[in-house]
């Protein structure tokens, strides 16, 4: 049995790609299982998808806390969460990424496959839809299902001209694994990691280390503080410190509180902005712009 | 013999695709988490015309509910489904669906019960309805999961049982998962489950009172009806599942299944999707050389006290899975396996052994499992004082508050 553990943001796909991988399997004869991580699903907050695929049925009910592929499509993940938890040593790490995998902060000591799969993705459909990149890479790296079998499980997802561009964006996937000169990089626990449980303030919220639960799950305000949501974001409000008058506008239709006047200029807290672009939308003078997260 | 065609679904599509298939005529639900996806695609079904039927959007569970239990009394094939708070805000008119003898069949995506709010499976919602008259099914995967709803309609519609029918799968564990489902020929389910018939129903040919005044001249009696048609539904289960093994050769049990448990020494009981992870603990125990058995409880209600008893006499120790708990007591499950082996001869009466694992959606693990196994096997040895009932699986001490509440 293999086991596959995916995560992306809410929104990009993590829960169809582990979807499809069991369609593809299936093509193959083989049985397998996806399924994803439950909790309030919101669009760009970290979600995870697990796949396990066997030749025979799959019999095991719990998340994957062992994979043998860890499939990352937002390359800002390992920031934010513990991506490497529990790989097997022998496991191997796939990340879109155009950037060298030795940069990003890593949990462990791990092979790591950088895909630029949004590349792929912008140049095939001119929006960063990662997964078939992705998928076409993972079949290149495993022998456990083919590049075919992938393709043909977006097509029956997608029928006519979309199909054949996830296939296009698979076989490039698929193709750069087997560039010469592209090999798994072997990255080392950076020491800069934040690590599963520090994504949130380690010594607040339910259950923190130190704060045991109260008998009726009653709690102070201001808990959500233990939950910087600004992990989530895709985009960041940037304010034009020279057009801002300090209306306070944007402050009282922020969603999440993370506007403040100070010395009439609107400050962001980017710890929690979730990076919505409304503050943007209701400036009546234009000063936030929004900016790719990616840069 | 094994019929239909395998494809690969979600969980909830599946029970979507056996529902329709059938053919029930009226459908009232209210949306919960996790048993959105259901009636979502049960309600694109009737709009696509692919299934006819009425689909009533309820403004509550309690309407939904009160929706089905007023269709089936006018002698109509009805479903709905809901889960966690949204069950039990069905709660009094399941009461009523038995007592009326209202052959509705329901799914229960099982979903812990607020307080604390959350969206993890366990059993607290669904097994409120122990002492309902409602007959309850848990299944383990989706391939379960699709045959029982077609047998649900079949052992609730017997005309020996005509009582509400609970198929209980736990939430995002089974109705979100993705996996291959064998799904049969409309033309197969409709040689399996025939039309309803149903004996008796509203009409104005015919005009009768459903659910009428008695006082304590007759409820006892009525009590006493109420008991034998829910004993009586053991046998129509066990059919149903026959029947289905007959048409379709495939079985996931009748009353229970049993797996390595005959020459058990340690017999591990549980019910749900927990059970698939147990049955691979089996074989991984096994290998390591501890003679461990499973028995799946498939029907909580009625109980099947004797097939319990006989499948787990043979064992040592007998520790039971519970994924819900009777405060101030111990786990459900585990006191009705209890009850049922205190009939056995006291010299194979096996050690019971409660635990609360999978409660509050704690995944049990093969480690969970081992960790049972090893508790249970303390027990015998006589390394414990004796069985603790209510053993929480994984506590976290860090968690608790040092001095009590107050
Ligand atoms: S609404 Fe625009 S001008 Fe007003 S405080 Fe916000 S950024 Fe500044
Ligand atoms: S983008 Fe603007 S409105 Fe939205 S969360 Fe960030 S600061 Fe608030």
């Amino acid at each position: 049995m293999i086991e596959i553990r995916i995560h992306g943001r809410g929104g990009q796909g993590a829960v169809l790609a582990a979807e499809l991988l069991v369609h593809a399997a299936f093509a193959e004869g083989k049985f397998g299982q996806a399924f994803p991580a439950f909790g309030g699903e919101r669009r760009g907050a970290p979600v995870q998808a697990f796949v396990r695929l066997d030749k025979s049925p799959v019999r095991v009910r719990y998340r994957v806390y062992r994979p043998d592929y860890v499939v990352i499509l937002d390359r800002t993940l390992p920031d934010m969460i513990d991506v490497l938890d529990g790989l097997r040593p022998d496991g191997v790490v796939l990340i879109d990424s155009a950037r060298p995998p030795a940069t990003l902060s890593w949990s462990a000591d791990a092979p790591v496959y950088a895909i630029p799969a949004t590349a792929i993705a912008m140049e095939v459909f001119g929006q960063p839809l990662v997964n078939p990149a992705m998928l076409g890479a993972l079949a290149a790296i495993t022998s456990e299902i083919s590049l075919l079998s992938i393709q043909d499980a977006f097509q029956r997802r997608f029928p006519g001209s979309l199909g054949e561009k996830n296939g296009l964006a698979a076989q490039m996937g698929y193709d750069h694994v087997l560039k010469p000169d592209v090999l798994p990089v072997r990255v080392t626990r950076s020491p800069h990691v934040r690590g599963v449980g520090q994504a949130s303030a380690p010594d607040a919220g339910l259950g923190a280390p130190g704060h045991p639960l109260h008998f009726g799950l009653v709690v102070a305000p201001r808990t959500s503080l233990a939950y910087p949501t600004g992990g989530w974001r895709y985009a960041r409000p940037a304010v034009d410190a020279d057009i801002c008058n300090g209306c306070g506008l944007c402050v009282a239709f922020c969603p999440d509180s993370s506007l403040t006047i100070v010395e009439k200029q609107a400050i962001v807290d980017y710890m929690y902005c979730k990076g919505c672009g409304i503050c943007s939308k209701v400036c009546s003078r234009g000063a936030i712009a929004m900016m790719s997260e990616e840069g | 013999m094994t019929r239909g065609t395998v494809s690969v679904m979600e969980g909830s599509m599946a029970v979507a695709k056996a529902v329709k298939a059938c053919r029930p005529a009226v459908i009232s639900a209210y949306p919960i988490t996790p048993q959105t996806h259901i009636i979502e695609m049960l309600a694109q079904m009737v709009a696509q015309g692919e299934l006819e039927a009425e689909y009533v959007r309820a403004d509550s569970e309690f309407s939904a509910a009160s929706v089905v239990a007023g269709a089936s009394a006018t002698g109509v094939r009805t479903y709905t489904a809901s889960a966690s708070q949204g069950l039990l805000l069905m709660t009094e008119v399941l009461y009523y669906l038995a007592g009326a003898r209202l052959p509705v069949v329901l799914t229960g995506t099982n979903r812990q019960v607020s307080v604390p709010l959350g969206l993890q499976p366990d059993h607290r919602d669904t097994m409120s309805f122990r002492d309902s008259g409602v007959i309850q099914l848990y299944v383990e995967n989706v391939q379960e999961a699709y045959d029982t709803h077609l047998q649900a309609f079949k052992i609730a519609e017997d005309h020996g049982v005509l009582l509400p029918t609970m198929v209980c799968m736990d939430g995002f564990v089974l109705t979100h998962v993705v996996e291959p489902v064998r799904i049969l020929d409309q033309v197969d389910v409709d040689g399996y489950l025939p039309p309803y018939e149903p004996v008796h129903y509203l009409t104005p040919e015919r005009p009768s009172v459903f659910g009428s005044y008695t006082d304590d001249a007759n409820t006892l009696e009525f009590y006493y009806l109420l008991q034998q048609a829910v004993l009586g539904a053991k046998a129509k289960v066990e059919l149903a599942a026959r029947d289905f093994r007959a048409a379709f050769g495939r079985s996931h049990g009748g009353l229970i299944d049993s797996y390595g448990a005959e020459d058990a020494e340690v017999v591990v009981i549980a019910m749900g999707s927990t059970v698939g992870t147990l049955r691979e603990a089996v074989d991984v125990l096994r290998r390591e050389g501890a003679k461990v058995g499973l028995i799946k409880v498939r029907c909580f209600r009625p109980f099947p006290a004797e097939e319990v008893r006989q499948a787990a006499s043979g064992a040592d120790a007998v520790a039971v899975v519970d994924r819900a708990m009777s405060f101030g007591f111990q786990g459900v499950l585990a006191t009705d396996v209890k009850a049922a082996l205190y009939d056995a001869p006291a010299a194979n009466r096996p050690v019971v052994m409660g635990t609360m694992a999978g409660f509050g959606g704690r995944e049990v693990t093969i480690d969970t499992v081992r960790e049972i196994v090893k508790v249970a096997r303390q027990a015998l040895d006589g390394h414990l004082p004796a069985p603790d009932d209510s053993n929480f699986i994984g506590l976290k001490p860090e968690l608790l508050p040092v001095a009590g509440p107050g």
